[in-house]
């Protein structure tokens, strides 16, 4: 089963996302800050992470940049998720090393459009 | 220093002239004297050589021994001796060689004594030899020749020294000239060299400070006109620095400010998008679930429902407070000052918030001295303060105290607010940025105590607004006290105090019935009034039209011609209903609506707003009920008022139909009517709406198959049966098209009427509700 660590401090949020990704067959792990989602990762390598970036101890960026100055997980795909919605908000996501982007309020069916693009593309 | 040159030869030519015409006249003066000398010496030599020819014809005739001299004759000869000597002392002051004369005087004289012997001795034959004489007069005529050449000499000499002194003068006079010349040429020179450099410094720094170098200053090598012009350059330059200052100040600030509000946006971009994201994620997981699986999990729905309800309040908290602070920073926030008793609204907030400071185990006290004055201030805003900080302290306090303490400064005729509690306390960093728009102390702190971080920034705001001041101290882990210091008299020109109705009337136009004003009026009718209905508005023409409106629709009318009065008679005679205008002279557009709106005493009356603008949104955002643009219309404020005045609702009517546009025809139709209605598409849910709430009548039909209809036309009979209730609602079958004899027939058993409605025939319906 395709494992997914979702990163959100947001307890309404993180609890949402996971039910509905687990009614779509994916197994979901999940951290509340960017300290707990390295270790997480650390233990067990996800095949996608899905990271607010507003993230209270370690915030999304700095994680990101973390995961891709690893080689174990250097292309590991990673999806941000932010309230940020101003210009330039998604190019700081991207330019920390995040995959692709998705904005909130999440628009559900595009966000799994982006999850199973990038899990087909890593798989390859 | 070309005036000095200048200065130098004038005096130069000057002296060279004074002294040539000085030496010039001197040998002038000499030559004179040589010619007047020479001139002199000629004479005396003429009355010599006379002279001498008497003695010699005298002698001659003394040896003839014929005559002697008469008395007269002798003195005669002793005058012309004396004349002769007169003449030779003449001489003196034109002589040249004063030995030469020495020596002619000498001679002179001892001629002078034999001649003068001879006329003596004449007459007494003891006169000279003649020899002697002859000799003395040869001898003194050779001394004279001697004095005249040596004289002419002299006038040779002086006419050489004058020529001399001539040729020198102008030999002088020449070179100055020459010497002019040069310095001319050479100060010239000087000068265009000189002018050249400064002007070529001034056109340098005129350059530069043209290219924008402003900080340039031309250097000033002088202290003439070019000087002076470059001194004015350079005070123009610093002008020019100063005002680019002030203008990139304020370019800055305008950035800033810029800067400010992008933050700003941003921050409410993703304040507002946290709580959609859950309300939109929770929404469509339900449809998810109810439509995947086509049942809910009841339990599992209701707590997600309750998410999506928090996420929506806390939105509309934010959108509120928004909005305040966006009234504030435009300036419309007004202060509506009254007179109230402080401690009153403490002690019923203290009241109203010890269940909540309970839950988490505070205790919540007030301490105040007992000489507390009343303010004259906003009361609702002040209330506003005091319950913001009192959540705030219940929010980061547990298991601790939380204590109001007011006290009163006579002498500053201030008084001073303490909200303390023991709960977790701020660092000094988190302390300095707290009443910053959108900053809690740290982010996590609105994940885990919830809030907007926006009520502090509006509390600071509104004190400062209320002239006011408010302050926190706090220590990390020991707690936090917030101090607001209000004073006990607003000064005049910060108030915004309405104008006394009084004054008010004054200065309108006459109105139409001023007795009538800020009184109830009794309409003539003595019939049962639909209701009370309160027009504030300051247009006498259009209250009194409004009025004469609401007579024939059947309404008891009261009118204020001014927001105070309004809302005193809206707390006074609790009308069912106000027509507000928003163009009030006496107080900000929104302000009534506001205070009307946030009272306990008048926020349940429906407020109808009228405006030139179409300014819904904000209004219904306020509170508003209805929006009436201006001028009014007579039939839709008619419809407005049945829809909106509780007193004058018919009922409640419960309409059973599948979605069409002949049931929204309808549906319009009941609430133009005053209807209040329950919609239903099912059986079973007619049954739930029943049970909601009992209809005074009952519509079904519009599109449900006629069996359909009689199901549940029998349905409604044994449900209504069950109710046991007196007040059987009518019950009305509507078809858009006329219904065939035999089911008319059935129908009319079970249905009170049927009604055909469709958009050409709404009279039936019309004339059935009225």
């Amino acid at each position: 089963m395709t494992k997914i660590l979702l990163v959100e401090d947001n307890e309404m949020n993180r609890d949402m996302l996971t039910r509905r990704l687990e009614r779509k067959g994916f197994s979901i792990e999940t951290a509340s800050d960017g300290e707990e989602a390295l270790q997480m990762i650390a233990k067990s390598i996800p095949d996608l992470v899905l990271m607010d970036m507003n993230l209270p101890i370690r915030n999304g960026w700095s994680t990101c940049r973390e995961l891709r100055a690893h080689q174990t997980t250097q292309s590991l795909p990673v999806i941000a998720l932010t309230a940020h919605a101003m210009a330039g908000d998604e190019q700081k996501a991207l330019d920390s090393g995040c995959n692709d982007y998705a904005t909130k309020p999440i628009d559900f069916p595009l966000l799994l459009a982006k999850i199973n693009k990038l899990l087909a593309t890593s798989s390859h | 220093m070309s005036i000095t040159a200048i200065v130098a030869l004038f005096t130069l030519t000057n002296i060279t002239y004074q002294l040539s015409t000085e030496n010039r006249n001197l040998r002038l003066d000499n030559l004179q004297n040589a010619v007047a000398g020479q001139l002199a010496s000629v004479t005396i030599r003429q009355l010599l050589e006379n002279r001498q020819k008497e003695i010699l014809v005298l002698d001659a005739l003394k040896k003839s021994g014929t005559e002697k001299l008469s008395e007269k004759e002798i003195e005669n000869g002793l005058t012309e001796l004396l004349i002769l000597t007169v003449k030779i002392d003449q001489l003196k002051p034109y002589v040249a060689t004063t030995s030469s004369y020495e020596s002619l005087k000498a001679g002179h004289d001892i001629l002078q004594l034999q001649w003068r012997q001879f006329y003596l001795g004449y007459n007494d034959h003891q006169t000279p030899k003649t020899q002697e004489i002859e000799s003395e007069f040869a001898n003194t005529m050779q001394l004279l020749g001697d004095f005249e050449s040596l004289e002419i000499l002299a006038a040779e000499l002086q006419t050489i020294e004058l020529q001399k002194t001539v040729r020198f003068t102008d030999r002088i006079t020449m070179a100055i000239y020459l010497f002019t010349i040069i310095l001319t040429l050479g100060l010239g020179y000087i000068l265009i060299r000189y002018t050249n450099k400064s002007l070529n410094e001034l056109n340098l720094g005129t350059v530069r400070i043209g290219g924008g170098d402003l900080n340039y200053h031309i250097p000033v090598n002088s202290d003439d006109e070019i000087g002076d012009l470059t001194i004015a350059f350079n005070e123009m330059s610093d002008k020019l620095r100063n005002a680019m200052a002030q203008v990139q100040q304020s370019k800055e600030k305008a950035d800033q400010a810029n800067r400010s509000k992008t933050n700003f946006l941003a921050n409410m971009s993703h304040e507002l998008r946290t709580p959609l994201n859950a309300i939109i994620g929770y929404s469509e997981m339900i449809i998810e679930d109810y439509r995947e699986e086509k049942k809910l999990n009841e339990q599992q729905a209701v707590s997600d429902l309750q998410r999506i309800l928090s996420s929506g309040r806390h939105l509309l908290q934010l959108i509120n407070d928004v909005l305040d602070l966006a009234k504030i920073e435009s300036g419309n926030m007004t202060v509506f000052n009254e007179t109230f008793d402080s401690i009153d609204i403490i002690e019923e907030l203290v009241q109203t918030m010890s269940a909540i400071a309970k839950k988490g185990n505070n205790t919540l006290a007030l301490e105040s001295s007992d000489n507390i004055p009343n303010l004259y201030n906003d009361s609702i805003k002040f209330r506003q303060l005091i319950l913001n900080l009192l959540s705030n302290a219940c929010k980061f306090t547990e298991n601790g105290k939380i204590t109001v303490l007011v006290s009163y400064n006579e002498k500053l005729q201030q008084v001073i607010y303490h909200v303390t509690d023991t709960g977790i306390g701020m660092t000094p960093s988190q302390l300095n940025r707290i009443f910053e728009a959108f900053v809690q102390a740290d982010s996590s702190t609105s994940k885990k105590y919830g809030g907007t971080g926006l009520g502090l920034s509006i509390c600071k705001q509104f004190v400062e607004l209320m002239d006011g001041t408010m302050d926190v101290t706090s220590a990390e882990g020991e707690g936090t006290t917030f101090t607001i210091v209000l004073p006990t008299k607003m000064p005049q020109y910060i108030t915004h105090d309405v104008i006394p109705a009084e004054n008010q009337q004054e200065l309108s136009l006459p109105p139409i019935d001023s007795s009538s004003s800020n009184k109830a009026v009794s309409t003539s009718s003595q019939s049962v009034k639909l209701g009370r209905v309160l027009v504030i508005d300051d247009d006498p023409e259009a209250r009194q039209l409004l009025l004469r409106h609401l007579e024939k629709e059947g309404y008891e009318g009261i009118e204020a011609d001014n927001a105070k009065s309004g809302i005193e008679l809206s707390n006074t005679e609790q009308p069912d209903l106000i027509l507000l205008d928003l163009m009030m002279p006496d107080i900000d557009r929104w302000t009534a609506l506001s205070v009307l709106k946030e009272s306990p005493v008048t926020r349940h009356i429906p407020v109808v707003l009228q405006s030139m603008l179409d300014e819904k949104n904000l209004g219904f955002d306020l509170g508003a009920a209805e929006f009436l643009s201006k001028p009014v219309d007579r039939q839709r404020m008619a419809a407005v008022l049945r829809q909106m005045n509780p007193r004058d609702r018919r009922g409640t009517a419960l309409l059973i139909a599948p979605e069409s546009t002949a049931r929204q025809l309808l549906l319009n139709e009941l609430s133009d009517e005053a209807w209040q209605c329950m919609l239903a598409t099912s059986k079973a849910q007619a049954i739930e709406r029943i049970q909601q709430k009992f209809p005074d009548i009952i519509m079904l039909g519009l599109g449900i198959p006629y069996d359909k209809v009689v199901d549940i036309l029998d349905m409604l009979g044994s449900e209504i049966k069950s109710k046991q209730t007196d007040q059987v609602p009518p019950i009305y079958v509507v078809s858009e098209t006329p219904l065939g004899s035999n089911e008319s027939r059935r129908l009319d058993l079970v249905a009170d009427k049927i009604i055909l409605f469709n958009k050409d025939n709404t009279q039936s319906l019309s004339e059935l509700v009225k």
